[in-house]
């Protein structure tokens, strides 16, 4: 009972450091620019850490290691897909820099709308990439949600739970925009970071002696686990599939692709993508701390839980509090970065674009702001309704996300790239992902469907584009060139 | 001479760049057979390390090139 209150205290003491750091952050009055992509002006440092947002989150901290825990080595694609998602953002993102700095793009359907000229295309772009970002919000809810649970023992009811959660949240957003949750990433990352590598020295010596002799035992006890498929039928196709479909999906997700705008100019996105994959080292860790889990604590119902149970039970309850503290941050700043984006896709390109043309600057803010609220309560709702393993809700995103590729780089490499066919191969390759995930399932092990639906979406896009008329030269021009 | 040059540049970037994607997605599956650890990591999982390391060393040369590139132009 008393260590669940000291545990709880220290990871609320800091959480709201963050929040203090994240108020200081704040622009005070801002526009929807600023809010949404902090005024086009984020410098290197700063950048890394957006860039580097999706790296130490609660899915790192709890779905890979829950992933690890439960099939063993399929948990190894989460070591590689960020390296790679980096080198292809070399080629892709300063050229999207650039083109979007010169039409003014500040979300990803208004690139869709500027580049293609329709707004056809750039609502349903608006639609499916909110709809994508629900099963990774849900994940970060959950997470919060788990972190509590397990944390806090049953000190907090369930209920009061949710609520907290619902307002730690929504409300940081709503008050702070895209500068605070950057400099808060900062704050998260680095607690994350003195967290892994305190866990990686700490576990194995103190729980097995060594880490060799942990992973000897892992190779007495379970070494089906330690290359693929392992405790599972997910096998090589499905690591090539997986990893190559997160990669390629990475940059496209709307709230990277709103992250990225946010640099100062495109040499930062170079400079950066150079030197994040060794950022990313530290992922092996998390691998690691599903291993050891699996050897001390099997049986775990939540697998989810297997680096929090592992670390309650080694820790003194400080600092299993700052651990705790951690993993939190690393699920409601990236919660926010989430938020940010699809509230202000949803006021910018549905409420602005289609239902109030005359709309204030003011009033889209408020609509943004709003629809903060209701999109964390609908994952909250999921996250309730639907629970599931982390790793699978962030892939179902990724699915559908995914999609958003063609239209983004041919967009700004292939001159002949329409509307029309850029529409269609959305609608195809969402067509079928739902066919492959839902009618014939049964294939998902061999090849991940979200790579299907890619490759339909860009055959596709590119056929249809070959029959159809492209915008005018000059709009082309202005991507194509910039 | 300087086209030929160019395309050379041009090509070995390409090559330069499917290399990590090549190593991950073909090479990972191919080693996953070796059953022995390094470094405590099973073998596939030390590959996979190899290339937090290697894919900057790439992208590195890349950017070298397209710099020198920019130099040229200007």
């Amino acid at each position: 009972m008393s260590s669940a209150i000291e545990i709880l205290g220290v990871a609320f003491a800091i959480v709201v450091i963050a929040a203090i750091i994240g108020y200081y952050a704040r622009v005070r009055n801002a526009s929807l620019e600023q809010w949404a992509i902090g005024g086009r002006n984020v410098g290197t440092l700063l950048i890394w850490f957006l860039m580097a947002g999706e790296i130490y989150t609660a899915f790192t901290f709890l779905g890979v290691p829950g992933f690890a825990y439960t099939f063993g080595s399929p948990a190894y694609y989460a070591l590689s897909y960020g390296v790679l998602a980096y080198l292809f953002s070399y080629i892709l993102l300063p050229k999207i820099w650039r083109a979007s700095k010169k039409n003014g793009v500040i979300t990803q359907p208004d690139f869709f709308r500027e580049r293609y000229g329709s707004k056809a295309l750039s609502t349903l772009v608006a639609i499916v990439g909110v709809i994508f970002m629900v099963p990774y919000l849900e994940l970060q809810v959950s997470a919060i949600e788990l972190i509590l649970g397990v944390m806090g023992n049953n000190l907090i009811l369930p209920a009061f739970v949710m609520i907290i959660t619902f307002g730690v949240v929504a409300g940081y957003v709503v008050m702070n925009g895209l500068r605070s949750a950057t400099f808060t990433s900062f704050f998260k990352d680095g607690l994350a970071l003195v967290v892994i590598i305190v866990a990686i020295i700490a576990i194995p010596i103190l729980r097995f002696g060594s880490l060799s002799n942990m992973m000897h035992q892992m190779v007495l006890a379970h070494e089906n686990y330690l290359y693929l498929p392992g405790h599972s039928p997910l096998g090589l196709s499905w690591f090539f599939s997986v990893v190559l479909m997160s990669s390629l999906g990475f940059f496209v997700w709307p709230h990277a692709f709103q992250a990225f705008l946010s640099a100062k100019n495109d040499n930062v996105l170079r400079k950066n993508a150079i030197f994040l994959p060794i950022y990313n080292v530290l992922l092996l860790v998390t691998v690691f701390m599903g291993f050891a889990a699996l050897l001390l604590y099997p049986g775990l119902t939540n697998s989810n839980s297997a680096f929090l149970v592992l670390v309650k039970g080694t820790f003194p309850s400080w600092w299993t509090g700052v651990v705790t503290g951690a993993i939190l941050l690393g699920s409601m700043v990236p919660a926010s970065v989430l938020l940010i984006a699809s509230s202000t896709i949803i006021s910018k390109n549905i409420y602005k674009d289609l239902i109030k043309k005359d709309a204030s600057e003011k009033s889209v803010t408020t609509v943004a702001r709003v629809f903060v609220i209701i999109i964390t309560a609908v994952a909250l709702f999921f996250a309730i309704e639907l629970p599931a393993l982390f790793v699978n809700l962030l892939l179902v995103g990724y699915s559908g996300i995914t999609l958003f590729l063609p239209g983004v780089a041919l967009g700004v490499f292939w001159k002949k790239a329409t509307k029309v066919g850029v529409f269609s191969g959305i609608v195809m390759g969402l067509a079928t992902n739902v066919i492959f995930f839902l009618v014939i399932k049964q294939y998902s092990a061999i090849v991940y469907p979200g790579l299907l639906g890619l490759l339909v979406d860009a055959v596709v896009t590119v056929l249809v584009s070959m029959v159809t008329k492209p915008p005018s030269e000059e709009v082309i021009k202005g991507f194509l060139e910039a | 001479m300087p086209i030929i040059l160019a395309m050379e540049t041009k090509t070995m970037k390409k090559v330069l760049f499917l290399i990590p994607f090549v190593g991950i997605l073909v090479g990972g599956p191919a080693v996953n057979g070796i059953h022995m650890l390094v470094l405590d990591m099973p073998f596939i999982m030390f590959w996979l390390f190899l290339w937090f390391f290697l894919t900057p060393i790439i992208t590195y040369q890349i950017y070298r090139m397209d710099e020198k590139e920019k130099a040229v132009v200007k």
